[in-house]
């Protein structure tokens, strides 16, 4: 039976038997995972913490007939912080299942997905202030959906790529189509989303920046508007129905 | 070869049990097969009367024959206490312990955003109706020590403290006679950060 290694973060779970589980991981190597984790419902397992959700091991794992077998692993970071916060954990598990629901098995742009996924989760970890999370979500749709192949078009229309408009002159996102529309396409689309100068600003500097160039970007509506903006286009882009957004709207608004 | 139809029937209906495969379920229909007559119906009886009987305490929600279930009723149980747990099989634990006195309140589930559980689905109201009504001193939680497990115990501190009422979690750490050599990385933290004086 091969063995082989792989660093992954631990982003869904499902009960196997009687103390087994099968766990749902994106891996920097291989992309989307399915494997089995023997034992880890029992108090004395030693892959129990490790295998809890939202957590990045360095993994070997024997290749199985069907799914692969976890043999050992090593933490490289557990994002603690998330665990004492509800926000946090909510965003996290928002973050989770974005990964998973447009991550494939064997990726081509696996490495860049872990490492976005891992920032993410570790910026949400340390970060404090809703804001800060808010914009490091943000940041992290824009930028996944950038590496899975819908980057969102903000510098013309995403209908008819009239060019000679300034961009400060779209005031409407098409989720559906994935960019700002001028307001000629907007009469055809079939949902758009009001968007202003200050929504485009806030996408463009999240696709660059760490942290906003400038500070009054940092007003908790407006980013919570772009999240809104985004969360419509991350859905209209996956195949399953997102189930963490209602839930953000349930505990964390 | 195909089975007969009343063997087919039994063997997929045993399939349709927690973690019982296709084999499996044949050797359990072949021993129903073996057995006296007599321990058949003994059988189907027991299944049939834990249907019938077994229901949800309206207080406490823990699987009874009674309603209030024993528990809810007896009276040498410390009633400023309440454990709240997320199923029956952890009362069941908790009881083998021999350490708790208090009563219960079964949430029959966790706060489980990616599988679309939210606290709408679990009976939080009830618990929250229940402090109101009985006004105990603490509510200490006995949940998973699983993401799902702290996201529903943060969920719940954040309602009950309003309340005046003490929030207690059990504690996380190493297993009775584990070597701490072998424990992993995240419970180890966990056993330090909720580390206590010695008195």
């Amino acid at each position: 039976m091969a063995n082989y290694k792989a660093q992954a973060i631990n982003l869904k779970s499902y009960n196997l038997g009687e103390s087994d589980k099968i766990m749902v991981m994106y891996s920097r190597e291989h992309g989307l995972i399915r494997c089995v984790a023997k034992g880890v419902k029992k108090s004395s397992s030693s892959l129990g913490g490790r295998m809890q959700l939202i957590v990045a091991n360095n993994l070997l794992l024997a290749k199985g007939r069907n799914l692969d077998i976890v043999c050992q692993a090593e933490v490289i970071e557990s994002f603690s912080s998330i665990r004492n916060d509800m926000t946090k954990l909510i965003y996290s598990f928002y973050c989770a299942e974005l990964i998973n629901n447009f991550g494939l098995e064997n990726d081509t742009n696996s490495k860049i997905i872990y490492d976005l996924s891992f920032e993410a989760l570790k910026n949400i970890s340390i970060f404090s202030s809703l804001e800060e999370i808010l914009w490091t979500v943000i940041r992290f749709k824009l930028r996944l959906m950038e590496a899975v192949g819908y980057a969102i078009e903000l510098n013309q229309c995403v209908r008819c790529n009239d060019i000679e408009h300034n961009y400060s002159s779209y005031h409407f996102f098409c989720p559906e189509s994935g960019g700002v529309i001028c307001g000629k396409c907007e009469e055809k689309a079939n949902k758009t989303l009001e968007i202003d100068k200050r929504h485009i600003s806030i996408f463009k500097d999240a696709q660059i920046y760490d942290f906003p160039e400038d500070n009054s970007n940092f007003d908790k509506t407006l980013l919570y508007s772009c999240f809104n903006i985004l969360k419509e286009y991350v859905s209209a882009k996956s195949d399953k129905k997102l189930k963490t957004p209602e839930m953000i709207e349930t505990l964390c608004c | 070869m195909q089975y007969t139809k009343p063997l087919a029937r039994l063997i997929e209906e045993f399939q349709k049990l927690p973690g019982i495969g296709p084999k499996s379920a044949q050797r359990m229909a072949f021993q129903i097969l073996k057995m006296p007559s007599a321990e058949v119906q003994k059988f189907c009886d027991a299944i049939l009367e834990a249907k019938e009987k077994i229901k949800y305490c309206r207080t406490c929600f823990n699987m009874s024959s009674e309603d209030p279930c024993e528990i809810c009723t007896d009276t040498r149980r410390d009633k400023h206490m309440i454990c709240v747990i997320s199923e029956t099989k952890d009362l069941i634990a908790l009881e083998r312990t021999r350490e708790y006195k208090g009563k219960y309140h079964v949430l029959q589930g966790l706060i489980s955003p990616l599988d679309g559980i939210t606290p709408n689905d679990l009976r939080i109201k009830e618990l929250l109706e229940r402090l109101d009504k009985e006004n105990p001193e603490e509510v200490i939680l006995a949940l998973n020590p699983s993401v799902e497990g702290e996201a529903t115990s943060l969920y719940l501190s954040r309602l009950i403290k309003p309340l005046g009422i003490k929030v207690t979690r059990i504690a996380f750490g190493l297993p009775a006679g584990a070597d701490l050599e072998y424990a992993d990385e995240v419970t180890l933290a966990r056993a330090l950060e909720g580390r206590r004086e010695i008195l």
